[in-house]
């Protein structure tokens, strides 16, 4: 057998924190050979971006490497420092990370910084360098390379930036290219379009691809084998489809159980989440550090740390038990609850909503003539990409945003725009439930005084009766009394979100619109706060709008879907028929940019040219047409597209007719 | 085995890896922390004891500090007098430990008031934006535009030379700069979404001021008032330096530094001795503030 | 870039304008009877009424301002009421001093302190970044007037090193006038050496931190080069805001060192004159200093918006 293009043996690494030592990775072994790209998944705190960092010895002064070797082609880097580890970084180890844009320096050219890594490891002069950069660029398919090495990366979109680093770690054609989480924050179909190049590109990479990653869908699409970590520990390998598909430890089996697949619905399953919270680096736990969590835990698993057990052919698990994890029991019933019946009587209904923002000169059209409605007792799910407008559309709905026109009704009477005209009466009715758990509560107020405040203000209540109401309030989101009395930096980010949940359900509201109320939450966290959405959706009949990018969450969670491409509405509808076809072009190519767990085959992926437009000028005619792979003509160029209808109640604003997009789709 | 002596300051990276995700007690409250910084224990220590001094300087200096005797001037530190003695005769130390007190009735009150007056205006101008933020701006920017000592020297020229004109003119003068320290941490505020939420609850904007985000710029105003009473002390003395201040015979330091400059070749202490008091208090006042700052930043 | 400047223009002057006002009413309103001051107490209704009449002193304000203003714009300054001679020219001797001593303590501080503020920044929280933080906010503390004093006892007076009054003979060289003006100007280095050192340190403390730096190290340059070409234009930057605002301070604010030391410059001339109340030559000093601080300003935002190609683009 040929030697790996990285071997990790035993590798342990801690932090000090606090004048004390704490294991962050504790024994990882893992083996990636020539060509072959493995992914690493996992949830926060589990280690990935330490080993990754361990991997380019890039630790911060609080960090060493206890114990273990890392060798990449035999040559073991625990041993190489200053110059030597110098010539291994940028030449044979690369990495790629997250968020694009502080990765490139904003005051130097985009030539200059990707010709830097040719002019010291190569040796080449300036005009050589940068004449190899240009090809670096054309290599990950940038467009018209020799002008890109002139500018400076403000004026470059995400997706682009991306590039750019892609290109600056290739240029040494390393032996161990490292991504984590390279597409995290870029939009679905820009994620897409970089996911494809680096699909692509690994044909010409002779090195070990390693993809670290907490969205296994991702992971499930580009990688042969997969890691599961947990812990500071690696708890399960396999090849990727066997890992996600059959699962040998009850972590994996966890995971996979919370997350919403596309197939998925409130109706048809309830989302797991995994009971307790993730262990801190560091966190002496005895036995088995998943035990406290483990639907599989026994005796023991308390005393014993489990060694890695062969689990079948060329896979391994780190349970004892790992042959009873497909029949692990579940621990909530299996069948849903109902929920409360829906009306066909909208609750809200907005009409010709229209939001402009006057910069410097410049006119940006956030929201253009929007009109849709929420019935009683659904889910309203708002879908689109960055500029589509669904957050401002949505804060002009609560009231935190003027917009320039339109009209709102809400339970049949006409409100006024602003919030501070609507009276507390109004606004307890329609709540909002924000993205950042981390500022969505008062850190100097503690979540007594929150809750406590919003019960006062619109319920009139005090004294004993605020206090009762407060603690059922935290009752209802699944606090413990004992949080109550803690602040925001005291609570974790799930405990956060439902206190925010909470806070909106003070007043007894009829909708609440959520904003990306999961994104920032961690997968096993998810599941929980969906499931409270749900329940509360079925005990209460509130209804939602709920706004996301994340498709696999709002086909969950949503009867019904808008989906907004460019501040306007390109289709809406039932959520079946919308996900089952005819759908706009735009729905389609986001449909298929998803990566999902769905291992069945799928339609091939659909590539959209181009970056999304900016919002200051917007395609004429059918505001897509720049990047529609089905695009008609100059029709699409000129005019814009009716609303054409698919049947019951399903619109799509498109100059294809719904049954030619049908047999167009569904070949 | 780390990076190498050229390492570069990264973040923390437990902070980045580890997203809380459990409910953890806070850890050592911040006072317990900010015992044991060693910059803030060193400031306060010498700040204390000069509180010290300026509060019981008639049970601890060894002589009258006002007691003229016109058969010893300008003597060289001895025994009987440690620090020698000024052109009047009357001991240097006692003079010293009693400039204390008029030193530290000016200098915090004057910042007590810009914080009150700075933290107002620029509440004010961070929450609103718009117009108001534009003209109130303005007008701090042109009263920043001019070194303090020209303003205070022009209004104190003209309307009169003591310690409260001395309050006034100072406190007016710092107003400003904390302005602008509140109105970037507000500005950074409002964006929050706890302050929508406010709103959504159908909160007014003086209460969201004053209840929602007062309570979360004060600690950037707490620091930047222990560092002003440090300048406040800094300002007040060179006013008094330039006698624009507090009149003799008050031993205020400042005071005492210009009258004895003159004797400075026959006996530097006189001059000396206050100007090292008036330095070591604004170096205690500014080793505490960064105490401070360090400990709340974390 | 163009764009930007005129902005930045458009914002200061409005400022330069208020100043304007608040020097006028500091300067004429507040002390009351200009001519009743200047003749005394003992002089007759008729002699004051005379005289303000000379002086134009019975105008209304706003007409008096808006005659001072165009006076200040066009360069007739009037006369001073002590010395009875033209207020431009020796406001402008006594500018040319200010900007000498300017730049000898410029010159002096910026390259140590900027040099020792990077390398505190590079060794964050360890020992030479405690001693460097240390000794700056020590000496930043200090006031002019203490180390001043101190600094004149001992070098001035004691050791002889240096000449008390900075008052170098005319047709001295250029060298020659440099040894007068050390002494007044180690003081300024002190306070300047805090602020500078300290904006430094911050700054490189935060650029080290960025993604682009790691970015810069994982592709194995060298950390000189690291630091030179990628850390060093981007951790400067709030040195240079620094810089730009103290030039005022340096310019007009001065007093006590000038005093100290007997140095005829700017600050010296309005404490001067305003204990004199020697209005003409307070109003044009004053709001000169304020020019020289906007448009040192100016020049520190537009090194600013060079060094960062975005805000130079979006104007």
């Amino acid at each position: 057998m040929t030697t790996p293009a990285l071997e990790v043996e035993r590798l342990t690494v801690s932090y000090r924190r606090s004048g004390e030592w704490a294991c962050a990775l504790s024994a990882v072994s893992l083996a990636i050979a020539a060509g072959e790209a493995y992914g690493l998944v996992g949830e926060s705190g589990c280690g990935k971006t330490t080993l990754a960092l361990s991997l380019m010895r890039y630790l911060p002064p609080n960090g060493r490497i206890d114990a273990g070797a890392i060798r990449v082609d035999g040559h073991d880097l625990t041993r190489v420092h200053g110059r030597e580890l110098q010539r291994w970084r940028g030449s044979r180890l690369a990495m790629v990370y997250q968020d694009p844009a502080s990765a490139l320096n904003p005051a130097l050219r985009i030539g200059d910084q990707i010709a830097e890594g040719y002019r010291f490891h190569h040796r080449m002069t300036r005009r050589d360098a940068l004449r190899r950069a240009a090809e670096a660029l054309a290599r990950v398919r940038m467009p018209d390379p020799d002008a890109m090495l002139r500018r400076y990366p403000y004026q470059l979109s995400g997706g682009q930036q991306q590039r750019v680093v892609i290109a600056m770690s290739l240029a040494g054609n390393p032996r161990l290219l490292i991504l984590d989480e390279p597409t995290t924050g870029l939009d679905v179909t820009i994620e897409a379009e970089v996911l494809e190049l680096i699909a692509a590109l690994r044909e010409e990479i002779d090195g070990a691809i390693l993809l670290i990653s907490h969205n296994l869908g991702l992971v499930a699409r580009m990688c042969d084998r997969i890691g599961v970590m947990y812990a500071g520990r690696v708890v399960e390998e396999g090849p990727a489809g066997k890992v996600l598909g059959a699962p040998r430890h009850p972590y994996t089996m966890g995971l996979l159980r919370s997350l919403p697949g596309l197939r998925s619905t409130k109706q048809r399953q309830i989302l797991e989440p995994i009971p307790g919270a993730l262990p801190f680096p560091g966190d002496r736990v005895s036995g088995c550090a998943f035990h406290p969590r483990c639907a599989l835990a026994r005796d023991w698993c308390r005393m014993n740390a489990p060694d890695a057990y062969a689990a079948g052919l060329d896979r391994w698990s780190r349970c004892r038990f790992w042959e009873e994890v497909p029949d692990m029991p579940r621990r909530a019933p299996a069948a849903p609850r109902l929920s409360a019946s829906q009306s066909r009587e909208p609750l809200l209904s907005v009409t010709g909503l229209r939001k402009t923002y006057r910069g410097r000169g410049q006119h940006t059209v956030a929201v253009h003539d929007v009109s849709l409605e929420v019935m009683r007792g659904e889910t309203f799910g708002l879908v689109g990409e960055s500029g589509s407008g669904k957050t401002t559309l949505a804060r002009c709905l609560v009231g935190l945003t003027e917009p320039d026109g339109g009209q709102l009704l809400f339970a049949g009477k006409n409100v006024p725009w602003p919030g501070r005209n609507r009276g507390r009466a109004i606004l307890q009715k329609m709540q909002m439930v924000f993205q950042n758990p981390d500022t969505t509560l008062n850190p100097s107020w503690t979540v007594r005084s929150i809750l406590g405040r919003a019960v006062r203000v619109f319920l009139g209540l005090s004294g004993g009766a605020q206090r009762r109401r407060v603690t059922e309030l935290a009752n209802r989101v699944r606090l413990e009394p004992r949080h109550l009395d803690l602040r925001a930096v005291q609570l974790s980010g799930g405990l956060r979100q439902r206190a925010a949940i909470a806070r909106a359900l003070a007043g007894n509201p009829v909708l609440a619109v959520c904003d990306e109320p999961v994104s920032a939450l961690d997968v096993s966290v998810q599941a929980a706060i969906l499931g409270l959405l749900v329940d509360l959706q079925a005990t209460d009949a509130v209804s939602f709008i709920l706004i996301s990018h994340d498709l696999a969450v709002v086909h969950y969670l949503a009867d019904r879907i808008g989906v907004m491409y460019l501040a306007q509405l390109v289709e809406i509808g039932d959520t079946e028929a919308v996900f089952s076809g005819p759908q706009h072009p735009y729905t389609e190519a986001l449909l298929s940019a998803i990566p999902t767990l769905d291992l069945e085959p799928r339609a091939p992926h659909i590539r959209l040219a181009g970056d999304i437009p900016s919002l200051a000028q917007p395609p004429s005619g059918c505001r897509f047409h720049t990047r529609c792979p089905r695009k008609l003509g100059e029709i699409c160029e000129q005019q814009k597209p009716p609303w054409q209808n698919a049947g019951r109640g399903h619109l799509i604003r498109c100059h294809i007719p719904p049954e030619e997009l049908r047999t167009l789709q569904h070949t | 085995m780390a990076s190498g002596p050229w390492g570069p300051t990264l973040p923390k990276l437990q902070d980045a890896a580890v997203e809380v995700t459990a409910p953890r007690s806070v850890g050592r409250p911040a006072i317990g922390r900010l015992a044991r910084d060693p910059a803030f224990l060193v400031g306060a220590a010498i700040v204390l004891f000069w509180v010290f001094a300026a509060a019981e300087w008639r049970l601890v200096s060894p002589y009258d500090p006002f007691a003229v005797s016109a058969s010893q001037p300008l003597t060289s530190p001895s025994r009987t007098h440690w620090l020698g003695t000024d052109d009047l005769g009357r001991d240097v130390f006692s003079r010293v430990l009693a400039g204390a007190a008029p030193v530290l009735a000016v200098a915090p009150t004057a910042t007590a008031l810009s914080l009150v007056g700075g933290t107002t205006m620029g509440l004010v101008a961070g929450f609103y934006r718009g117009l108001v933020d534009d003209v109130l701006m303005r007008l701090l920017d042109a009263v920043m535009s001019l070194p303090v000592i020209i303003p205070a020297t022009l209004v104190l020229s003209l309307t009169g030379r003591s310690s409260i004109n001395v309050i006034l003119v100072v406190a007016v003068l710092f107003s400003p700069l904390v302005a602008r320290t509140v109105r970037s941490a507000v500005l950074a505020e409002r964006e929050r979404e706890y302050v929508d939420a406010a709103r959504m609850r159908g909160d007014r904007d003086l209460f969201i001021m004053f209840f929602e985000i007062l309570p979360n710029v004060a600690s950037p105003i707490l620091v930047e008032g222990t560092v002003r009473v440090g300048y406040a002390v800094f300002t007040a003395g060179t006013l008094s330096f330039l006698q624009l201040g507090i009149q003799p015979p008050s031993p205020d330091w400042g005071l005492t530094v210009a009258v004895e400059r003159a004797f400075v070749q026959i006996a530097p202490w006189a001059a000396l001795a206050p100007a090292v008091a008036l330095a070591t208090l604004v170096i205690g006042l500014n080793l505490a503030a960064e105490g401070l700052r360090r400990t709340l930043a974390e | 870039m163009a764009r930007f400047l005129l902005r930045r223009l458009g914002l200061a002057v409005p400022a330069l304008w208020l100043v304007s006002v608040l020097i006028f009413a500091l300067a004429e309103i507040v002390p009351g009877d200009v001519a009743r001051t200047i003749l005394g107490p003992y002089a007759t209704p008729d002699q004051v009424a005379s005289l303000r009449h000379q002086l134009g002193a019975d105008r209304p304000l706003v007409v008096r301002y808006a005659a001072w203003l165009e006076g200040f714009a066009t360069g007739s300054w009037g006369d001073s009421l002590v010395l009875h001679r033209p207020v431009r020219p020796f406001v402008f001797t006594h500018l040319a001093n200010s900007l000498q001593l300017a730049l000898v303590a410029l010159a002096l501080t910026i390259p140590v302190s900027l040099a020792l503020g990077v390398i505190a920044g590079l060794h964050e929280n360890g020992p030479v970044d405690h001693a460097i933080s240390l000794v700056g906010l020590s000496l930043t503390a200090i006031p002019e007037f203490v180390s001043g004093v101190i600094l004149l006892i001992v070098l001035g007076v004691q050791l002889k090193w240096f000449p008390i009054v900075a008052q170098p003979p005319p047709g001295v060289s250029v060298i020659g006038r440099l040894r007068y003006l050390i002494l007044p100007a180690i003081p300024l280095m002190f306070v300047l050496f805090g602020y500078i050192a300290r904006m430094a340190r911050a700054g490189m403390v935060d650029v080290m931190g960025s993604g682009y730096i790691r970015t810069a190290v994982l592709k194995g340059l060298p950390a000189p080069y690291v630091i030179s070409h990628h850390a060093l234009r981007n951790a400067l930057l709030p040195a240079i805001t620094v810089i730009g605002s103290q030039i005022g301070w340096l310019v007009g604010g001065l007093v006590v060192v000038e005093t100290l030391f007997t140095y005829p410059g700017l600050g010296k001339l309005i404490y001067d004159s305003a204990i004199a109340h020697d209005v003409p030559v307070l109003e044009a000093t004053a709001l000169l200093v304020a020019t020289m601080f906007m448009l040192s300003n100016l020049a520190a935002d537009a090194v600013m918006a060079f060094l960062q190609p975005r805000v130079r683009a979006s104007g």
